[in-house]
This record gives C-alpha cells, sequence and structure tokens, in this order.
C-alpha cells in the first residue's frame, strides 16, 4: 500500500483518507462534510494556474489550496489495470 | 409574532421557497452589526402573523464563514421558535448533517426536501414515509421554483409551531450519550432552552458553545473537559472527530433504508460541463469570454435606456417643472430643477445599466459559476492576500464600483475585503468610459482603441501594486485557509434572479441615491454661487483658478476649466463632458422651455422609452461590433477642449489623471456603509497623491520617449 500526499496526487487519481494533519480550523470543516478517516477522495482537477485543486468528497465538489492539501494523507487506491 | 427560520445548506434554493410561500418580496436588510444580508417576510397564516426568516446558508453549526457565523448565533438565540430545514434531495447525505445537528437544537422543526424533481430524474428513489418515520419530524417534499409543496410545508411547520412540537431525541453512541446526559444535568438550574445542543458542542470542544456556557456556570466547563478526555480516552480519537462520525453512520444506516440509488451514478451534466469550463487550457479563455459576453450586453443592452432616462429629465421633467413653478424665485426653480432634479435624474440613469449588471451576476451566482470563477483565479489573488471570490466584485467593478464594493461582502475577512475595496476604484467604471471616448476622438484619432484599452489596463496594474503593498503593510492575521465548494450546475429560474437582483437595485436607489441628490445640491452651490455669477466667476471657477497652477506639471493646468469641473466629476465621471460645456459656456445657458402640454410631452417620451426597447433588443441581438460611441458633442465643446490641452500628451495625462484621481462620491459612500470612515478618508486623500504622481510619470516619460523616439526617427 502507497501512503501519498493529497497534494502529490494527479487529477483523476482517487485514493481514501488516512490523516489530516493540522490545516486549521478546516479540518473541522472537512470532517463535517464527511471527509472522515477511510473514505474515498478524488483529486478531480487542478486549476489553471496550478491551485487550487478540486477533490471529489461523496459526491461533493469542493476545492482548497495546495498548501492544505499536502497536510493530507492518502493511500492510493491499486490502480487497475 | 411567532418566528420561522429557514436553514439549509447554500444553494438550496431557500429564498425561492420562502418568496413562493409569502407570495410577497422578501425585505433585504442586514444583521446587526455585520454586512451579512438578512432576508425576511412577514405574512400572515390562519389569522396569525408569521415572521420567515432566511438564514444565510451554512453546510453545519460549526461556522466557518461570517454567513455561517450569523446562522449559528441566530439558531442559539431565543428568537427562533421554529425551524424549516430545506435540504437539497439531490445531496442528502451532507445535508442530512446539518439536519442531525438541527435536531439536536430540540425547537420545532420541519423538512423542506427540496429540489425533489430530481431525485427521479437521477433514477434514485427515495421513501418519504420511512424518512419520516425514522426521524420523526415531518418531512415535504418541494419544488420551490414551481412553488411544489409549499402550501404542506407551511401547515405542518404551523402545526409544529401551535403544539411546540419538539423533534424527538436520535441517540448518538451510548458512552457519549451518557456524557450528555451528565452535562445536562449539571446544567439544572439554568435559563437555558439548548441544554442537550449546548451539551454536544460542549464535547466537541466548540469554542462558541464553551464561551455561552462559562457565562451560565465555569465548573460546566471543566465538567466538560473532563467527560471529553475520558471520551478521548475510550474512543482513541478527538471527540470532535468520533461524534462527525457517529452523526455519519447514522446517515448512513437511514439512507440504506430510505433511498435506492442505480448502481453507477450517471455522469452529472454538471461534471461534464466542468471539464470544459475548468479545462487546464480552455477555463481561462470561456472565463474572459463570458466577462467580455456580459458586459457588451450590458453595455449595449442598457445604453438605449440610459440616453432614454437622460432625454426623459432634460427634456420632459425639467422644462415642465420649470413651467410649474413659474412666479417662485429664479434661484428656487433653478435648485429645483438644476440641484434636486438633475441630481435624481443622474441616480436613475444608472439604473438601467445597474439592472443588466446586476441580471449577470445572479445569473452567475444562480447557476454555480460564481464558485467556478473563485476557483480559477485563486492563484493570482493569493499572491496579494485575498481569495479567488474577491475578482467577481473587482470584475463587477468594470460595470459600476458601487456593487462592486457591496459585493465584497462576500470576502471572509475585514483584510480581504479592505485589500479588495482599495482595488475596486480603479477598475475602469462605465462612467469613465465617455470621458475617454470624447477626448480620444479629439487627440488619438486612429489609435483610440488602444489608447482606451491602455487606459483600462493601467487600472488593473495600478490596483495590483497598491493591493500588493496593501497585502504588505496590513497586519498580518490567522486567515482561514481557503474552502469553497462547486455546486452542482443549476438552470437559474426567473424568481430566483428577480429575489436577487431587486432587492440589490432598491437598496442602491435608496442609499447611492440619497447620496447623489445630497452631493448634487452642494455641487449646484458651488457653481451657482454667489448669487448672479456666471459659470466663469462662480465660486467653483474662482477656486479653481487659484489651483490649476498645481497641475501644470502634468501638464493639464494652464487653464482653470479642465481642474474646475473635476470637482463635479466627483458625482460621476462622465458629468465632466456635461459640466465642460457648462463652463465653456457652449452649452446654451437658455435653459429647454416645454414645447407641448404636458400630456403630449408625456406620450412623446413613451413613444420614446418604447424605441429604446427596441434599440437595446436590437443591440442585444444582432451581432454586430459597435464602433465606440462618442457622446455627440457640439462641435464648439470639441474646438474648446482642444485649444486648452497643449499636446495629446496633455490629453492623456488628463485622462489617466480622469481614470484614478477619486471614487466618485456613490462608491465613498458605499465604501463608508461597508468599511467605515477611516477606509473612505484614506481613498479620498490617497487616490489624488497617487493620480497625480501617476500623470506625472505619463507625462514625463512619455514626453521623454516622444523626444528620443522623433530623435531617432527623425
Amino acid at each position: 500500500m502507497s501512503r501519498k500526499i493529497l497534494s502529490q496526487l494527479h487529477p483523476g487519481q482517487k485514493g481514501i483518507i488516512k490523516k489530516i494533519g493540522d490545516i486549521g480550523e478546516l479540518k473541522n470543516r472537512l470532517l463535517e462534510l464527511g471527509a472522515l478517516s477511510n473514505t474515498p477522495i478524488e483529486v478531480v482537477r487542478t486549476a489553471p494556474f496550478g491551485d487550487p485543486i478540486e477533490l471529489k468528497i461523496n459526491n461533493t465538489h469542493i476545492a482548497i489550496r495546495k498548501s492544505e492539501a499536502s497536510k493530507i494523507e492518502v493511500e492510493l487506491f491499486k490502480e487497475k489495470s | 409574532m411567532k418566528t420561522i427560520v429557514f436553514v439549509g445548506n447554500p444553494n438550496v434554493g431557500k429564498t425561492v421557497l420562502i418568496n413562493a410561500i409569502a407570495g410577497s418580496d422578501l425585505q433585504v436588510g442586514n444583521w446587526p452589526g455585520v454586512t451579512v444580508e438578512k432576508k425576511e417576510v412577514t405574512f400572515t397564516y390562519k389569522d396569525e402573523e408569521l415572521h420567515l426568516v432566511d438564514l444565510p446558508g451554512a453546510y453545519t453549526l460549526t461556522p466557518y464563514s461570517l454567513e455561517e457565523k450569523v446562522t449559528r448565533n441566530e439558531i442559539c438565540s431565543n428568537s427562533v421558535d421554529a425551524i424549516i430545514n430545506v435540504v437539497d434531495t439531490t445531496q442528502l447525505r451532507r445535508n442530512l448533517y446539518l439536519t442531525l445537528e438541527l435536531l439536536d437544537v430540540q425547537k420545532p422543526l420541519v423538512i423542506a426536501l427540496n429540489f425533489f424533481d430530481e431525485v427521479s430524474k437521477r433514477g434514485y428513489k427515495l421513501d418519504v414515509q420511512k424518512l419520516q418515520k425514522i426521524l420523526g419530524v415531518a418531512v415535504v417534499p418541494t419544488i420551490a421554483s414551481k412553488g411544489m409543496g409549499k402550501k404542506r410545508l407551511i401547515e405542518e411547520a404551523y402545526t409544529a409551531l401551535k403544539y411546540n412540537k419538539k423533534p424527538k431525541i436520535i441517540p448518538y453512541q451510548e458512552h457519549i450519550e451518557k456524557e450528555i446526559t451528565f452535562l445536562i444535568h449539571k446544567m439544572k438550574d439554568e435559563e437555558c432552552d439548548l441544554k442537550r445542543f449546548f451539551a454536544i458542542k460542549l464535547l466537541e470542544g466548540d469554542a462558541f458553545a464553551i464561551q455561552r456556557v462559562k457565562q451560565m456556570d465555569p465548573s460546566i466547563i471543566e465538567a466538560a473537559e473532563a467527560a471529553r478526555k475520558r471520551l478521548q480516552k475510550h474512543y482513541g480519537m478527538s471527540v470532535k472527530e468520533f461524534i462527525v462520525q457517529d452523526r455519519y453512520q447514522k446517515i448512513d444506516s437511514i439512507l440504506d433504508e430510505v433511498l435506492q440509488k442505480p448502481l453507477i451514478d450517471k455522469v452529472l451534466l454538471s461534471d461534464k460541463i466542468d471539464r470544459i469550463v475548468l479545462h487546464k487550457w480552455l477555463g481561462i479563455p470561456i472565463f474572459l469570454m463570458l466577462m467580455f459576453l456580459m458586459f457588451k450586453l450590458t453595455f449595449d443592452g442598457s445604453s438605449p435606456f440610459v440616453d432614454w432616462m437622460g432625454g426623459f429629465f432634460e427634456d420632459f421633467v425639467g422644462p415642465h417643472l420649470r413651467a410649474a413653478m413659474q412666479g417662485l424665485p429664479p434661484w428656487v426653480i433653478s435648485l429645483t430643477v438644476d440641484g434636486l432634479v438633475s441630481g435624481v435624474g443622474l441616480v436613475l440613469s444608472f439604473l438601467p445599466l445597474l439592472a443588466f449588471l446586476y441580471f449577470f451576476m445572479a445569473l452567475l451566482e444562480e447557476s454555480g459559476y460564481m464558485s467556478r470563477v473563485s476557483f480559477l483565479l485563486d492563484r493570482i489573488a493569493a499572491k496579494i492576500g485575498i481569495k479567488g471570490n474577491a475578482f467577481i466584485a473587482l470584475i463587477v467593478g468594470f460595470g459600476c464600483n458601487v456593487p462592486a464594493i457591496y459585493a465584497t461582502r462576500t470576502l471572509s475577512s475585514t483584510r480581504e475585503r479592505v485589500i479588495a475595496a482599495l482595488m475596486i476604484p480603479f477598475m475602469s467604471c462605465s462612467a469613465r468610459l465617455p470621458v475617454y471616448a470624447l477626448f480620444t476622438s479629439l487627440f488619438f484619432v486612429s489609435h483610440q482603441a488602444v489608447v482606451i484599452f491602455s487606459l483600462y489596463i493601467l487600472g488593473i496594474v495600478v490596483a495590483f501594486i497598491v493591493a500588493f503593498i496593501a497585502n504588505k503593510i496590513l497586519p498580518q492575521h490567522q486567515s482561514k485557509p481557503f474552502f469553497i465548494e462547486l455546486p452542482t450546475y443549476h438552470m437559474p429560474t426567473r424568481r430566483a434572479i428577480w429575489i436577487s437582483m431587486w432587492p440589490r437595485l432598491k437598496d442602491f436607489i435608496v442609499r447611492a441615491g440619497t447620496v447623489i441628490v445630497l452631493a448634487s445640491v452642494i455641487l449646484w452651490a458651488i457653481i451657482n454661487l454667489p448669487p448672479s455669477s456666471t459659470p466663469q466667476t462662480s465660486y467653483l471657477a474662482q477656486f479653481s483658478k487659484k489651483i490649476a497652477p498645481v497641475f501644470k506639471p502634468i501638464g493639464f493646468g494652464e487653464h482653470w476649466e479642465p481642474v474646475a469641473v473635476l470637482i463635479p466629476g466627483t458625482l460621476a465621471k462622465e458629468v465632466i463632458i456635461g459640466s465642460l460645456g457648462t463652463i465653456y459656456g457652449v452649452e446654451s445657458k437658455e435653459k429647454k422651455i416645454a414645447k407641448h402640454t404636458l400630456l403630449k410631452d408625456f406620450f412623446l417620451q413613451m413613444k420614446k422609452l418604447l424605441g429604446a426597447f427596441q434599440v437595446s433588443l436590437q443591440n442585444i441581438f444582432q451581432i454586430h461590433l459597435q464602433s465606440l460611441k462618442t457622446k455627440s458633442a457640439p462641435s464648439n465643446l470639441q474646438k474648446r477642449i482642444k485649444e486648452q490641452f497643449a499636446s495629446p500628451l496633455a490629453a492623456l495625462s488628463y485622462l489617466v489623471f480622469v481614470l484614478l484621481y477619486i471614487p466618485c462620491v456613490s462608491t465613498m459612500a458605499a465604501i463608508k456603509s461597508e468599511l467605515g470612515w477611516r477606509v473612505m478618508w484614506f481613498e479620498v486623500v490617497f487616490l489624488p497623491i497617487l493620480a497625480y504622481l501617476i500623470s506625472f510619470m505619463v507625462y514625463h516619460i512619455g514626453g521623454y520617449l516622444f523626444w528620443t523616439l522623433q530623435g531617432t526617427f527623425f
């Protein structure tokens, strides 16, 4: 299993949330939107200028900056070959 | 009077629902102490007056934005008698989270399942009866845009309110529930309706709850602290996280019972749109194109109405009023007609433009594209200490600075709002365009478009430099990280757009209107006093003659007239042209007199209005590139202007000065009301100095370049 930092995922890659680090009040916000441990998360796309990134958690699309995404650890889904 | 509040996630159609229920327009004001919009309406149901309040959209009762804070505070206040929880049925899982929190508040509650028609469209099956049974409160399917379900909804809410039906408790996990009971018991002597809610929030470690309960009895906080430690040890994770998880487990088990989903979700149209609209390469060009389109339609569509409104006051209201006032002292007539009424005319002449602008803003907001703009541009915004959504306000500024200032309300901190407000006056608004058009048609005949475009760019560049410096100077503070939802696109309904634009228009008339009319009267005084003076000997002329030399270094201090008109120009920069006409005396001082009877003239005006509609529609639907319209200025005016500016460079310097020198009085008033006196006075002092410096640079560097180029080529 490969652990990765959310900000390193490429658009289209999916994983499950393992740990949300110190991102201040945003942590509660993400939790309450359902970003709990072991919840699937997908990086949908990166904004044209490279930041922020669009995430999909339980059918909700949200955007956060890479600086915060770099504090979220995920476990990549195995690539289907 | 009983109060029912409407609570729900953002973009769930609350406002449209309230409007449908009450059947009349909502009143828009502000929540006390903050600049969050408060929408409310009173309406009579079964002989009882009900006060319906639209609380700002909130995802949860742990606020992240100012809007959510207002909502949380309001729910925790004593002024709420019942809650209507509006839920987006297509996003049940996330929406029910707020529902569970609201149930903990233990006030009479009814759920509206809005966008109910979407459920079947997506191939879902929802058992409403069962959901109602599990949640223990009335659940009413609604389609707000069609008014479906509104009767049952208000009936259920009314019943819940009348019998003070508190929702049943949906218990948390055993250990948590035990600690809740313990904390409620500790609060038993307190006067508080929200014991259960506060107990849970205390366990979550919510700062607001801690503060509120501390005022009752500090010992409860200690007890809560101990309880939290116990739970944390027991569960091995933060209590907040555990409670959130517990709520989601409940939601999932509820949804298991009531909702049938197709195995594979259809790819939503919304996702397909985003693939193009937020595309790496296409996203920005599409955004720019939409903005171009918005402004093109705004200007083309509104200009016939603006012209008509001007004519209506000049050719109809003015002359007839003058005739009606015959016999009164001339100065009374002049003050009324030239001061008061022309001020009112100026306010109203902005309305068509603003109506179009607000219409498109509402369209972008209601459809869900606005948050995409934030997403696209956040990177640039981050460099100057603001967030992507600030760009929306800046863009609106190109139409008119006043709504742009109001649009900064949605920004999350005062610091961001100040930075945005500092940038907005540099966005060249539509009132400045006629001045550019007239001057460039005289001095830059073959490069008119280039010069005008450069002025816009100059404004943007200056705005960014100012914001960059402000970001460095203004005290840093811990701002909340950028977060935004990209909601599913919705086809905006006519109702929703109207509800969004009409109150804003009304607001402009009242707020900006009073300022403009007041300023018009003051300006009338300085232009027409001392008594029996001419435009060449008035106070304004006397003053301008004195200060004109100050402007010599930037190219236009040789004559006092161009300096003098800058003062009426603070009213709205387009006023500069008309004032030049008056001061040069090229516009006949002879006032227009009524030629026909009142009625006949009125019909004539109405006919012209009809014509304006026609031209507006033609403009909008014809795809033709309109050449820049110069206001048909009398050739005498053009001649005088040409005489008074020594060179095209001097004229350019003047235009730069006009672009930058001050926000118009309505913008100042908006800045004052949104951000206070300090920011306003800063702008009033800082902008003229900055404008002077930049005009100086343009004039001298431009002159230097001109001479060197000439030296090289000739």
